[in-house]
């Protein structure tokens, strides 16, 4: 995969036929949706783990896996993510639609994460539920513009330059001609610390899965050729240049610093990565990448810190990955 | 003649008042005349607003009486529509019987060429120029950026040079 995607994601949304959809106040239903999912996707992935969306941390994702959930998940009723870390499939129930069926990979093609999809998808539908259908319009979703075939693939594109030159917004005019959208990681912040964007088809309607695959990797070119065009520009004296200063100086926050919140490190990663990038620190591109593993809590909830002690683990985390260890 | 309101000046104007068959009349000094016709322009504004305002408050009240009836009705959840966009939100499968058409055009199904697609003097070469002439001129709109980034200014005159002629030329086409 391309260096300036970090993350590919394909999901299948899915309703049941005979249920209301999400977001209803309609308990039964969400009930019986979650069981039968639950039945369904423990049937399939035995070693998985089943979380509710209610419980404090307990549905905590990696940062760039967290990034793709509907927002407020915690308040969503009956809401659960269920995770199989081994297979890199994962599946939201009752967050926006009943079910999201999800493959996630780092350098997987899209291609593969839409197959391994697709065959996950066939033995679900074995167990004999079926999903809301319709003949004009494919599967049906909560909301009907997204309605067809329902796989959307989501790419997140470290894209610094163009967000540094005001680009991004007359981008997502043409991306959206070409049946793509572009979002900031982060809009309800306001801010986008780490540069980050997540590239996406806008529907399935009416589309095979290949012609998704290709509009969304057409859309990830374009960016990734006009990023890497400045990039290379504003790398070319990189001696003199302020890139150079920005990336040494976040190198040694990064390496000494003994507290680090969530927006310092998705701050000092971004100029930390441009440096990489551009051969400016000899450091390994897949180093950096590791390093937003910590920059939410999800990794500090897991090994039970307390919630006071995550800027301090999180810099003692990133202080051992710059060193070399894991 | 005294004023008959301050009783101090000399009257200048009689005031005659008529009210059915009885007449009345006052002789009054300029400055009390002056501010007796402010006080009458303050009444009537007065009472003008008044009628205004409960005009429209009979009009909210007849709004409310008649509520407004939404476009389609779901027959399974009963969850009204009123209109079609990205934000709709469908309560269930059955939703989709009652969008169905309006969710067809949103989708461009079964889309019949529209006249304006056929009106006279419109020149699809033309149209491929204009768009040409666009996409250049975002180029060059892009690349002015990168060479002020670069602090490349030669450059960045060239490129500025290029664009008003570009944009000129496009006037002009």
């Amino acid at each position: 995969m391309h260096s300036h995607v970090l993350l590919s994601h394909a999901a299948l949304r899915r309703n049941y036929q005979d249920l209301s959809f999400c977001p209803q106040n309609n308990l039964v239903d969400l009930a019986l949706s979650r069981s039968r999912s639950v039945q369904a996707l423990t049937a399939l992935f035995s070693d998985a783990n089943l979380s509710d969306a209610k419980e404090p941390g307990a549905s905590q994702l990696p940062f760039l896996q967290s990034a793709l959930l509907p927002q407020e998940i915690s308040q969503l009723s009956q809401a659960a993510l269920f995770v199989d870390d081994a297979s890199g499939f994962s599946a939201t129930l009752n967050m926006d639609e009943h079910l999201v069926l999800r493959q996630t990979g780092r350098d997987a093609p899209v291609s593969a994460l839409v197959s391994s999809l697709r065959e996950t998808e066939e033995k679900f539908t074995k167990s004999g539920l079926s999903f809301a259908q319709d003949a004009r319009f494919g599967y049906l979703s909560y909301r009907p513009v997204l309605a067809g075939s329902g796989l959307y693939i989501s790419l997140i594109m470290h894209l610094p330059m163009l967000h540094f030159l005001k680009q991004m917004r007359p981008l997502t005019e043409g991306l959206k001609e070409k049946g793509c959208v572009v979002v900031p990681l982060a809009p309800t912040s306001g801010r986008n610390p780490a540069r980050l964007y997540v590239l996406s088809n806008a529907g399935s309607h009416g589309k095979s899965d290949e012609d998704i695959i290709n509009q969304v990797l057409t859309g990830m070119e374009m960016l990734a050729d006009k990023e890497q065009a400045i990039r290379e520009k504003a790398l070319a004296q990189k001696e003199q240049g302020t890139v150079a200063d920005q990336a040494w100086r976040a190198y040694g926050v990064l390496k000494y610093a003994r507290r680090l919140t969530e927006h310092d490190l998705l701050t000092q990663w971004n100029s930390l990565r441009i440096g990489v990038m551009g051969e400016i620190l000899p450091l390994k591109l897949s180093r950096v990448d590791d390093l937003l593993h910590f920059a939410n809590d999800a990794a500090f909830y897991q090994e039970g810190s307390k919630a006071n002690d995550f800027v301090f683990r999180r810099a003692e985390a990133v202080r051992r990955v710059l060193a070399g260890g894991t | 003649m005294i004023c008959e309101v301050c009783r101090e000046k000399h009257a200048d104007i009689v005031f005659k008042t008529v009210t059915g068959n009885q007449v009345a009349t006052k002789a009054m000094c300029m400055s009390c005349a002056h501010a007796m016709q402010q006080d009458m322009i303050k009444m009537f504004m007065s009472m003008g607003l008044q009628q205004g305002q409960a005009g429209a408050e009979n009009e909210e009240a007849e709004k409310e009486q008649v509520p407004a009836m939404p476009r389609f009705i779901c027959t399974n959840c009963e969850r009204p529509f009123d209109r079609l966009d990205e934000h709709t939100m469908a309560g269930c499968a059955v939703c989709y019987e009652a969008l169905g058409d309006e969710l067809a055009g949103l989708f461009h199904m079964d889309r019949e060429d529209t006249p304006e697609d056929h009106q006279e003097g419109r020149d699809p070469a033309a149209e491929s120029a204009d768009a040409g002439h666009e996409h250049e001129a975002q180029n060059l709109r892009f690349s002015l950026m990168e060479a002020v980034v670069r602090e490349d200014f030669e450059e960045a005159a060239r490129l500025r040079d290029l664009l008003a002629q570009e944009g000129a030329q496009g006037g002009t086409a």
